[in-house]
């Protein structure tokens, strides 16, 4: 690891003046687990490091019936995985945190830094698309939100400029007869990372359990997580049979466009995108109805 | 660019001398001289170097030092009571929860966490609370024997066999 | 197969086991050391102007190296040594004897300019300097030129007419006339083994159904939580010191001196605490080095690797691809065996005479191997516990489940049958116990659901090993020995002194010598430690009870004959007020003629008996993913005598998890050009306690003579069964035999896939 100068602003507006200031030549930092190896591997060498986990906005977490979650961007994890409004209005949620790393990894890493990595093969990109999340970034230029499918461009690249940050990442108040869930294909049990994620929500129609809105989204199958319109249109309005989750599975793994790595290949990924999305379709149809 | 930092670790003050690149882990094995947390791996993947912030657990390879400043640090040296081991120490002892040992160290250091977020716990619990710590040598059964055990030390509560 | 009853349901170790010192499951003697964290390992060593060493290593599975240009890295300031092919004199070379596995292995320091780099990760040069971050720096400054060369990657294209060369020099091996790779000379051989018994083709044609298959097993690294480190000094008159991770500090020393022509006499070897080494910490990949960079530095030099380095330059187990072809008779009999095998020994060799292992525990008249180590562009492999036991017994197990399944034999009853008896083995016992303990006749499955079963044997090995028991003024005893404790024969060696001598275990302290100090001791691998050690501290523990005796029979002025040692005193039969204890006779000693109590004994080799592990698992396969979950474990061995059960069963399972997930998921994969692919634990996945279940073990003892108190060495069989029993229960889930470890996700759902269409 390159030496660097360790920085920790009070206030987002120190944060981005840090930023604006060495530019190119910082990087932020939120629980570190992914800059803290990318840097002992010199992956990355930034002479400045600015932690954010000092920042009240970035610390923030909560839940209203309004406005819904809020996530400040050095939120951990694990802060995730213990919230009971998470496990309650946002099950795909819980689901996601808690496949991240271990114990010990949740206590640090942070959903705002998973998404500002934005790996492939990253938990929580899937579920907050299927969430319909949005992002606050702040930089020089104000604050603006984004639909957080905007917010990641390519494999590890996001709309970020290099003085602007992630402060914290909105989740809309749920429906009624809405719930959600995701699920990632690995080998191991925990600690593992994802050959496949794949996140749904639903929200169904009063009693006849006919689809409203379903919003699938895909992880580890592109460059970025990516959502499964046709498979979404194909849910849109009908019940939920075997026969149409088999569709919806066959539609969602043809929007997959996966790449062949050490873990799997792209035949089994696409296959794995089938079988996934009946699952989370079935399992979050099952909790919306409850 | 060295810093002068001062850590709480075992409820003890270490003022030391640190770069900002400096990682707790080396900061408690190579200036605190505090070596019981291992490094297995350097990536969080084997849990050796688990060592507690503010009460939870967290592989201090992937913490930086300077970050720690205000925090209260524990580590496998400072679990015990004076001559009083910890009951989970005890535990592992008693029941072969530890071979070569080097998971040991941060294997007790989670197993402590955990029995406080869960002092009854059931098997598998127990296996899902230890998913981040690799041990090699046990085949792991006797490390849930250990944590099972220690909850009833501690809990006087029994968490059942399967 | 008691023993262990008390020890299983409680949990916990307990006390006395009436006066009797052994078969009690004691509290391991370093344990409060290594729960406290203070227990010392290497990489916790300081000492003063202490430097850190780093490797430079090559990025190219094959290439020759045409230009190395250290002068910016000598040039920046804080380094003090840099070390490369062109520093070294000719006759230096890494040297390592396993004397455990009677493995001679001789490798290259550092390839120089003109030399051939033949793995990713190879190392080019060494550098020490006084942080870790300044050695990385001078590393990253090297110049280093290469010519690439095309790679040989998988073992069946590198023995090919035309296969990329790894060793220039290799001449190819003759034609075989039969099996799978007849016809055409072997390129790329390192090494190779042939037997033969009886006559298979005459077997073959006796039997009644003949089967063939092809098993194919990927290298797989121990992955022991300590990476191997060591930290050198050297006194400005040559004396070489050294603390490392070693499961052999005399072994150390010896391949020290040969491998950098220094005098035994000028090296002294610390092993310190070691963090998991099953096979692979017996030196050369790190210490050599070490004590080179020390010598040129002039001070102490650590190198610690990293876990990283451990996947591109340790010495993994090799995988293989092995044949097998068994003749079996209509009334379930193993009548003829031959097995092919090809070793990926990588840049290496060694392993193929494990092939041998294919023939099983049972009764064969007809067994015919050829067996080769094949070189790759990859590491020299190593051992790893019960070296080649794992592989070969993945094929010829699997294969006698796979024939038992086509025949709609019973896989247990068929192994009873076929299985060899003698005196001191207890094969058939073993099996029975774990059947039973899993309920076998009665097993049940649902759907995706399956059960395997498989055995696994090894024989101990035996080596030098002398001890030194002394009794204090306080009547307790000490022991004295070169014993490097990987699993907890220090506390066991305890035991047995303690017995000897009549008194607690409690009462008896280890300490681990120098090897400056401590008589010779044969390594710990192999299985060796009990039997050799336990033999030597035995002895030396009886010679101190002789000495006892004969005090306190001059001082109760009675025969030798007539007294009973118990309970920490000497007494006269049946006169219970004639008594003197340990305590006093230890004072006294000191005040006699012949001085303090000192026992000396002394082990060279025996013979020891075959043991085997017999191992049961249960499956569950999602038959939509192809993920495949173990529900249920059951694990038996003949321990010969059950010293400390508690610490045999902490052997049997972690041996058994070990095999087990090498059939499940362990794998190191290398990608076409010859690159690690998968270079840390994210992607070489071990398993986690989630992904095993409880494991029910049953301890069996059937004594081996020469062992003391029967013992038989257990540290290695229970990783052999493994794989088999895995693979097995999956096809028995499935009902598609996959004969190609680990049982990733994808490969099952492919197999059972391609045998649906």
């Amino acid at each position: 690891m390159r030496e660097f100068e360790y920085h920790t602003p009070g206030t987002i507006d120190e944060a981005v003046a840090l930023l604006q200031q060495y530019e190119a030549n910082a990087r932020l930092m939120a629980g570190g687990t992914d800059l803290v190896i990318m840097m002992t591997d010199k992956v990355v060498s930034p002479e400045h490091v600015v932690d954010i986990k000092g920042i009240p906005e970035a610390a923030h977490f909560g839940w209203d019936a309004e406005s819904g979650l809020t996530i400040g961007a050095a939120v951990p994890f694990r802060r995730l995985e213990t919230s009971p409004e998470v496990r309650r209005f946002y099950p795909g949620m819980y689901e996601a945190a808690s496949e991240v790393g271990s114990w010990q990894i949740r206590n640090l890493g942070t959903a705002g830094g998973n998404l500002c990595t934005a790996s492939p093969a990253g938990e929580i990109g899937p579920i907050l698309y299927a969430l319909d999340a949005q992002v606050e970034i702040a930089g020089p230029r104000g604050r603006q939100r984004l639909p957080v499918q905007q917010f990641i461009t390519g494999v590890r690249r996001t709309v970020l400029e290099p003085d602007e940050m992630l402060v914290s990442i909105h989740v809309p108040p749920p429906g009624q007869r809405t719930s959600s869930h995701y699920i990632k294909l690995k080998e191991r049990q925990k600690m593992d990372i994802a050959f496949v994620g794949v996140a749904a929500s639903i929200e169904l129609e009063a009693g006849d359990g006919v689809v409203r809105e379903a919003r699938i989204a895909l992880g580890a199958v592109a460059p970025t997580p990516i959502r499964a319109p046709k498979a979404e249109a194909t849910l849109r309005g009908q019940r939920l049979t075997d026969a149409l989750l088999a569709e919806a599975g066959r539609e969602a793994a043809e929007t997959a466009r996966p790449i062949v790595d050490v873990r799997a290949s792209a035949e089994y990924r696409k296959e794995m995108v089938d079988v996934l999305t009946r699952r989370a379709l079935r399992q979050a149809a099952t909790l919306a109805a409850r | 660019m060295r810093t002068l930092i001062e850590l709480n670790v075992n409820n003890e003050s270490y003022p030391i001398d640190v770069e900002g690149r400096t990682r707790l882990l080396d900061a408690l094995r190579d200036k605190c001289l505090l070596t019981g947390a291992k490094e297995g791996c350097s990536t969080g993947d084997c849990g050796a170097c688990t060592v507690h912030l503010d009460g939870q657990p967290v592989t201090s390879c992937l913490v930086l030092a300077a970050s720690t400043v205000g925090h209260k640090i524990v580590t496998i040296e400072g679990v015990a009571d004076g001559e009083e081991l910890h009951p989970v120490q005890k535990a592992f002892m008693e029941c072969g929860g530890l071979q070569c040992g080097i998971c040991t160290p941060g294997m007790i250091m989670t197993s402590i966490a955990f029995l406080k977020e869960n002092p009854s716990p059931t098997r598998d619990e127990i296996r899902d609370g230890l998913q981040g710590n690799i041990c090699r040598c046990t085949g792991y059964d006797k490390i849930v024997d250990a944590v099972q055990a220690a909850a009833l030390e501690l809990d006087g509560k029994a968490g059942s066999k399967k | 197969m008691t023993a262990t009853e008390a020890v299983k349901t409680n949990g916990k170790a307990n006390g006395a086991n009436g006066s009797h010192q052994i078969g009690r499951s004691v509290v391991r003697l370093d344990a409060v050391d290594k729960v406290t964290g203070r227990a010392q390992y290497t990489a916790d060593l300081h000492f003063p102007g202490m430097c850190y060493g780093m490797f430079l290593r090559s990025p190219y599975a094959h290439a020759r190296i045409t230009a190395i240009d250290t002068s910016e890295a000598e040039a920046l300031p804080g380094v003090t040594a840099v070390i490369t092919g062109a520093t070294l004199s000719s006759d230096q070379a890494i040297v390592v004897e396993e004397e455990a596995h009677a493995a001679r292995r001789v490798q290259t320091l550092f390839p120089s300019v003109g030399d051939k780099v033949k793995y990713h990760g190879a190392k080019i040069a060494a550098v020490a300097a006084v942080t870790r971050e300044i050695a990385e720096e001078a590393c990253e400054r090297i110049k280093v030129e290469y010519e690439l060369l095309p790679p040989v990657v998988d073992v069946q294209e590198a023995i090919k007419e035309g296969a990329v060369l790894v060793n220039d020099e290799s001449t190819p091996a003759d034609a075989l006339e039969d099996g799978p790779f007849a016809g055409h000379p072997l390129h790329n051989i390192a090494g190779q083994n042939h037997r033969a018994e009886g006559d298979v083709e005459a077997g073959f044609a006796a039997s009644y159904r003949v089967f063939e298959d092809t098993y194919i097993i990927p290298r797989a690294h121990q992955t022991y939580i300590e990476p191997q480190t060591t930290v050198a000094d050297v006194s400005p008159d040559g004396k070489v010191t050294v603390w490392t991770s070693t499961q052999g500090h005399f072994a150390v020393r010896s391949n020290l001196a040969n491998s950098l022509r220094i005098p035994l006499s000028k090296i002294n070897v610390h092993g310190m605490t070691v963090g998991g080494g099953f096979g692979a910490k017996f030196g050369g990949i790190v210490d050599t080095y070490c004590v080179l960079l020390a010598q040129k530095a002039r001070r102490p030099v650590k190198i610690a690797y990293t876990r990283h380095e451990e996947f591109l330059d340790a010495r993994p187990a090799p995988g293989a691809v092995i044949t097998v072809k068994t003749g079996v008779s209509e009334d379930g009999k193993l009548v003829a065996r031959q097995a092919w095998a090809l070793w990926d020994t990588g840049a290496g060799s060694g392993g193929c005479y494990a092939t041998s292992r294919v023939k099983g525990v049972y009764n064969v008249e007809h067994f015919k191997m050829d067996a080769y180590d094949v070189n790759t562009n990859k590491p020299a492999p190593g051992a790893y516990r019960a070296p080649g036991a794992p592989q070969a017994t993945f094929a010829g197990e699997t294969q006698i489940n796979r024939i038992c399944s086509e025949m709609g034999w019973d896989p247990v009853e068929f192994r009873l049958t076929n299985m060899r008896e003698g005196e001191q083995i207890a094969f058939k016992k073993t099996l029975q116990a774990v059947a039973e303990r899993a309920n076998w006749g009665k097993r049940q499955k649902g759907e995706h659901e399956g059960w395997g079963v498989a055995v696994g044997e090894w024989t101990n090995g035996a080596g030098p090993a002398g001890a030194v028991v002394s009794m204090h003024e306080d009547g307790k005893v000490r022991i004295f020995y070169g014993l490097m404790d990987l699993t907890g024969t220090d506390t066991t060696m305890a035991q047995i002194a303690a017995e000897v001598l009549g008194i607690p275990f409690e009462d008896v302290t280890v300490v681990r010598g120098d090897t400056d100090s401590a008589p010779f001791g044969t390594s710990s691998g192999g299985s060796v430690v009990t039997f050799s050690f336990g033999n030597a501290v035995k002895r030396a523990a009886e010679d101190a009870r002789n000495r006892v005796l004969e005090l306190a029979a001059d001082h109760l002025e009675a025969s030798i004959d007539d007294l009973e040692l118990a309970g920490g005193k000497v007494t006269v039969k049946g006169n219970p007020e004639a008594t003197v204890t340990l305590a006093q006779l230890g004072q006294m000693a000191l005040r006699s003629r012949g001085g303090p109590i000192v026992g000396r004994g002394s082990f060279s080799s025996e013979p020891s008996a075959t043991t085997i592990a017999a191992q049961i698992g249960k499956v569950k396969v999602d038959p939509e993913t192809g993920q495949v979950r173990l529900t249920e474990l059951y694990n038996s061995l003949d321990v010969g005598k059950a010293l400390n059960p508690q610490s045999c069963e902490g052997q049997m399972e972690g041996g058994l998890v070990q095999g087990f997930s090498w059939g499940l998921m362990e794998q190191m994969r290398y990608a076409e050009d010859g690159r690690n692919w998968n270079a840390g634990l994210l992607d070489y996945r071990v398993p986690t306690a989630l992904d095993f279940p409880d494991i029910e073990t049953v301890l069996v003892e059937e004594p081996t003579k020469n062992g003391p108190y029967g013992v038989k060495g257990i540290g290695e069989p229970p990783i052999a069964p493994g794989v088999a029993a895995l693979v097995s229960a999956v096809a028995d889930a499935t009902g598609v035999w996959i004969n190609e470890a680990p049982m990733t996700p994808e490969r099952v759902l492919s197999a059972t896939r391609g045998a649906k269409a």
